[in-house]
């Protein structure tokens, strides 16, 4: 060869071999060939006779220089040795750029990881917190309920014992007052009734929200000489209701009861509940005057209040009537998410 | 002939109350007041009487695990529940381990004279609400293990109507039959009930491992 000259190698290689001649006239089986790789090893590789190449194994990236001598039968080795540059090139994952990339994406993904982290910390935080507010305002629904129902009834009766004693002497009137004060008294136990099944966790199921305002349903307009014909599965699934959705739903239900005995003059009521995968649904139909629309204030009033107390626990308020046809209430509640 | 009436109620207001309407009342004898389970455990037996009233919610030992004790001594006394709430769940407890009726404590004075009255002839007080669940309840029932395990297709009918609320009267209408048949059916409701639970308590205990 004359003069050094530049191999280029790629990074992925098996091995390199160099195959060496030299020229002896006299002996050229006795030629001996001594090798260097410079960058890898400066010392020579003396190979025995007959060998005529030098191997190396894939080599790691860098500059080398690969320089080789013969000698002849006499022990002469020659004065100048040729030599020949080798540059191995870099596999990808040695360059710079790509080490450089490796370590952006490896801080990129600690900064994701802490992230998330802190974001997983702060909405277990918030479920929390959400939980205690949704206990809060329980509680203090609990508060005013009570404050309200009970508070009124009881003043009341202290009230009417007060005016009882000071009639004393008067019986038509003081028996009055009395039977007022019984009355009273009795309501006060419904309402707390009421607020005990809303409040106790046991209760949390469908069938006893059905169970109760069945119940409810059948007592009431009894009272009030209205037949109630109830249509329920007989077979209700298990599903859990909260507090919350079960009981703001029975006080639509109640409050659409009350709604039929003021205004709708009829003489039946059929409340029918169907369950589904998605939803349950209860229908309250009367056999009463229907309405065209809302005739006074009070009841629009009214209904505008049922349908937002269901639009807050998720549900849908209808209402079709049609005067002389009856009227016919829809009330759907979807099944929550579970969490 | 007075029908004898015992009260087991732990509140003194209302023991004394009652004892005092039971006392008013012409149609009845007031026997005995029991402030706990245990103590009309003792009592009630040795005076026995027609009608007990007995409260659903008393201290240490239970109205319903004290219903069930009483009437396997006195299988003929009739039991009525008291509860101040409808609790459901309670009262059907109650019924199935013995009780033949409730009552909630708010009850006008003369509805609870007339209810003591019905059951000692042999009636049947019974919700829609509880009508609901002892369908559910015998239905639920995987080995029948006798008749009385079973509802009648005539006691399933009046069940049903009952769920749907209807009342006795208009049940008795619409299947032809009388008032006092719908009654007594429902009395056999009660007893089947009754018999059910023993059963199960018995079978629960050879069950045992």
């Amino acid at each position: 060869m004359d003069g050094p000259a530049t191999l280029h190698l790629p990074a992925q290689h098996s091995s390199v071999r160099f195959e060496l001649t030299a020229f002896d006239f006299q002996a050229p089986e006795n030629v001996q060939f001594r090798h260097r790789l410079r960058g890898m090893e400066d010392n020579w590789v003396v190979e025995p006779e007959g060998i005529r190449s030098a191997t190396h194994q894939t080599l790691s990236s860098g500059d080398y220089e690969f320089e080789a001598a013969a000698c002849n039968g006499d022990g002469d080795w020659s004065r100048t040795s040729t030599s020949i540059r080798l540059e191995v090139a870099k596999s990808f994952w040695e360059t710079w750029w790509f080490r450089g990339l490796v370590l952006l994406a490896f801080t990129g993904l600690i900064v994701a990881i802490v992230r998330y982290v802190s974001f997983r910390r702060l909405r277990n935080q918030l479920r929390v917190l959400e939980q205690q507010n949704a206990l809060q305002r329980e509680r203090a629904r609990i508060a005013k309920d009570i404050h309200d129902d009970l508070g009124a009834n009881l003043t009341q009766i202290a009230f009417m014992g007060e005016l009882a004693n000071q009639d004393r002497d008067e019986p038509d009137l003081v028996g009055e007052r009395i039977r007022k004060i019984s009355a009273t008294a009795r309501q006060a136990v419904k309402s707390l009734d009421e607020i005990v099944w809303a409040v106790n966790p046991r209760n949390d199921t469908l069938t006893h929200l059905l169970d109760y305002s069945g119940q409810f349903a059948v007592d009431y307009l009894r009272l009030l000489g209205i037949r109630c014909r109830l249509d329920f599965p007989g077979n209700i699934p298990a599903r859990e209701l909260s507090t919350d959705l079960r009981h703001n739903l029975f006080l639509v239900v109640k409050e659409s009861l009350h709604n039929i005995f003021k205004h709708a003059n009829a003489t039946e009521v059929r409340l029918r509940a169907v369950v589904d995968e998605t939803a349950l649904v209860l229908y309250i139909e009367d056999n009463g005057c229907g309405f065209a629309q809302a005739p006074d204030d009070a009841l629009s009033d009214g209904l505008r209040n049922m349908e937002q107390r269901m639009a807050d626990i998720g549900g849908e308020f209808k209402i079709a009537s049609q005067t002389g046809q009856g009227t016919k209430i829809t009330l759907r509640l979807p099944w929550p998410a579970p969490h | 002939m007075r029908i004898r009436v015992s009260i087991v109620e732990d509140n003194r207001g209302t023991r004394e109350s009652l004892t005092e309407l039971l006392g008013r009342a012409p149609t009845l004898r007031f026997v005995n007041a029991h402030p706990s389970g245990e103590d009309a455990l003792k009592g009630i037996p040795a005076d026995p009487p027609d009608v007990v009233l007995m409260d659903i919610n008393l201290p240490k030992m239970n109205g319903i695990e004290c219903v069930a004790q009483l009437k396997q001594q006195l299988p003929k006394t009739q039991v009525l529940m008291l509860t101040t709430y409808e609790e459901s769940d309670l009262i059907f407890d109650s019924l199935r381990r013995g009780a033949s009726g409730y009552l909630l404590k708010n009850t006008l004075p003369a509805d609870l004279v007339s209810a003591i009255e019905q059951v000692h002839a042999g009636g049947a007080p019974m919700s829609m609400q509880i009508a609901r669940k002892v369908v559910n309840h015998f239905q639920q029932i995987k080995k029948p293990q006798s008749d009385m395990e079973q509802l009648t297709k005539r006691e399933q009918e009046i069940l049903a109507l009952l769920a749907k609320g209807f009342l006795y009267k208009e049940i008795a209408d619409q299947l032809g039959i009388s008032l006092s048949t719908v009654r007594a059916h429902l009395h056999t409701v009660y007893e089947k009930l009754h018999v059910q639970s023993r059963t199960e308590a018995v079978v629960k205990y050879l069950e045992r491992p």
